[in-house]
């Protein structure tokens, strides 16, 4: 049977319930790609993405600002509502602001049904990692190890009881993540021959933040065996830009292709599209993991050296060989991180590589999505002429 | 041969008809009708004033926000791409091009063969659209075709805010209230208007010469205003609303070579 990854978009939150249910573990919630998922594999938990929904929202209006992210307002709304409710922890990095507040936020609307979930001092329901801002050197390097190694404690003592995370049991998190790193790389590759489409792709992808990963690994061979038989079937190249892309703003995805395009890479915060290379395994696994996620490009860090030139040199790298005629810019609106990028990133793309950029910024819901259809066509004409 | 361009826009629909690369016919036409029906009515009027039948048409495109109702039509292409084709026909010169609608405007940049290299929209809200002028009018109870010419007999300009059309129609309120003349409030409308278009200008980056197409380039008040805003002279085509419908002719001629 052809391997399906729509069940994961579609019911994410009985889904993810299903597999706790059967396997008797703990679910952790994450924030942003900067969450060190492998630190939570190792601690036999299930680390899974919390994404919004398109739901009309109910209660954060008037809990928290309306001139914010609307994919965290979503978020916390449905966290407010009880929606989140299976989950057995939340970590929360500094990933912009707003989400270094959720800290708060969610400590404060959430409801703790789980009674086992209150007043356990040693694994309190919301974790919070700080990331540095400035990245480089040692010092970035060492606070981080330092934030990390508490982050571990609070895993190995949750529940009251003391369950030791071993460099064994890290490195064989790293093992599995690295192998979902190199499917997703071989995915790319078939996305570049026109074999895969952008919205498959990204199905493909989203999948993976809602399961374990060995689990994923071993649907993603099936998933690559089958899809690498097919013809190649393309449309204008496009890279992608942005955040707050998940089962809702995916949309857009399917938007531009039928608009005639294809996304064929894309740096939208989730999954793959931020992580460039697999994790140093000749390491010690919490130094390899460290310097794994000070390698992500997080549009709230800031790079001694490089920035904010850091932005156009990733998205250089992977449009190189993709043939890419343009790139769309897809942000949330009020999101100062990833907009802030834009008008430099544009103006290096349009010298260096001569590829025009689209901006695009969306409510997150796309119920805008009338308004930027045209803007999309007019786009795909352009390049294409 | 003929080749005709249909712009169904948010409240009016627009024809060209070109003939031997001249522009032989254009009209504009108010409706309230469902866009492929007052396509089909407007082409019609073409057809009739032309006095041929529909078959003499080589090709047809359509374009603007109906431009997928209009089932006759043998192509279509999008609003940017025929505004700033019909404008670099009438103006070799131009390099960016304002399009201002009743329902939004765009700027678009062009190289110097007139190909298409960057565009802007508007945002989700109505402040800078003909739609905002048009409320405008009830509200000051004033024709659309005088609110240019007020504004620039004006001494002095109203404070008019350019962030909300529902804001700005509060403001306006107010003006009437203080007692501020109509000439100084319209002149503040039209330079709010100006603001929001002087936006999208910059975001593609303005070079000379500037076209403005669509209804509102009819409004003196508002390209008075963009020019000083934005320090350039606007070149404005004598039917600004059929640009649109122009490039979309040019288009279909395209298409048949």
């Amino acid at each position: 049977m052809a391997v399906e990854f729509k069940k994961w978009l579609e019911n994410r939150h009985d889904v993810v319930k299903e597999w706790k249910e059967k396997n008797k573990k703990d679910v952790f919630g994450c924030l942003c790609c900067i969450t060190p998922e492998e630190i939570i594999y190792a601690a036999d938990a299930l680390p899974v993405r919390i994404t919004g929904s398109s739901e009309k929202l109910e209660m954060v209006d008037s809990r928290a600002p309306i001139y914010a992210c609307p994919f965290l307002r979503s978020c916390l709304d449905l966290a407010g509502r009880g929606i989140y409710d299976y989950l057995d922890g939340v970590v929360i990095p500094n990933a912009c602001d707003f989400t270094a507040r959720m800290d708060y936020w969610w400590r404060k609307l959430v409801p703790r049904a789980n009674p086992a979930q209150q007043g356990v001092e040693l694994c309190p329901y919301v974790l919070y990692i700080k990331h540095p801002e400035k990245i480089g050197g040692e010092m970035s390097f060492n606070y981080l190890r330092g934030e990390y190694r508490i982050f571990k404690q609070h895993l190995e003592r949750r529940r009251g009881h003391f369950k030791p995370i071993s460099d064994d049991m890290l490195s064989n998190a790293i093992s599995v993540y690295n192998e979902h790193y190199g499917l997703m790389e071989q995915l790319t590759q078939l996305r570049k021959r026109g074999l895969v489409s952008g919205s498959e792709a990204f199905e493909a992808e989203f999948a993976s933040l809602l399961m374990p990963k060995n689990e994923h690994n071993e649907l993603m061979k099936q998933y690559l065996g089958e899809v690498s038989q097919r013809e190649p079937k393309d449309g204008v190249r496009v890279y992608l830009l942005g955040g707050g892309v998940d089962q809702i703003s995916y949309m857009i995805y399917k938007v531009i292709e039928e608009c005639g395009g294809n996304v064929v890479y894309e740096d939208v915060g989730v999954g793959r599209s931020y992580f460039g290379r697999k994790i140093d395994t000749s390491k010690p696994p919490l130094d390899a993991i460290i310097e794994h996620r000070l390698d992500v490009r997080c549009p709230h860090c800031i790079t001694e050296d490089r920035f904010p030139e850091d932005r156009f040199i990733f998205a250089r790298d992977r449009i190189e060989g993709a043939n890419v005629k343009g790139v769309m810019w897809f942000a949330p609106l009020y999101c100062e991180c990833r907009n802030l990028e834009y008008p430099f990133t544009r103006d290096r793309l349009k010298e260096v590589l001569n590829i025009p950029a689209l901006y695009l910024e969306h409510d997150y819901t796309l119920e805008g999505i009338g308004q930027l259809k045209p803007r999309i066509e007019t786009f795909m004409e352009m390049v294409k002429s | 041969m003929l080749f005709a361009g249909i712009d169904v826009g948010a409240q009016s629909v627009k024809v060209a008809v070109l003939s031997d690369n001249k522009l032989v016919f254009s009209s504009t036409t108010v409706t309230d009708e469902e866009g492929g029906v007052a396509a089909r009515q407007a082409l019609d009027k073409a057809l009739v004033a032309l006095r041929l039948p529909l078959n003499s048409l080589t090709a047809v495109v359509s374009t603007g926000i109906g431009k997928d109702g209009v089932a006759f039509a043998t192509g279509k292409r999008t609003e940017e791409i025929c505004h700033s084709r019909g404008a670099y026909w009438l103006f070799p010169s131009a390099r960016t091009v304002l399009d201002v609608g009743a329902g939004g405007y765009r700027a678009m940049r062009l190289d110097n063969r007139g190909k298409l290299i960057d565009f802007a929209n508007n945002s989700k809200c109505a402040a800078g659209t003909g739609s905002f002028l048009d409320a405008v009018t009830r509200v000051l109870d004033t024709r659309l075709e005088e609110i240019g010419t007020m504004a620039v007999s004006a001494k002095k300009r109203a404070s008019v805010s350019s962030y909300c059309a529902v804001f700005a129609e509060s403001e306006i309120i107010g003006n009437i209230h203080r007692g501020v003349p109509k000439e100084c409030i319209l002149a503040g409308v039209c330079y709010s208007v100006a603001e929001r278009l002087a936006e999208v200008l910059h975001r593609v980056k303005i070079a000379k010469d500037i076209v403005m197409t669509g209804g509102v380039a009819q409004n003196i008040g508002v390209v008075k205003a963009l020019e000083e805003i934005v320090g350039l002279k606007a070149k404005v085509p004598h039917e600004p609303q059929i640009v649109g419908a122009l490039g979309a002719a040019l288009f279909a001629e395209e298409m048949s070579k």
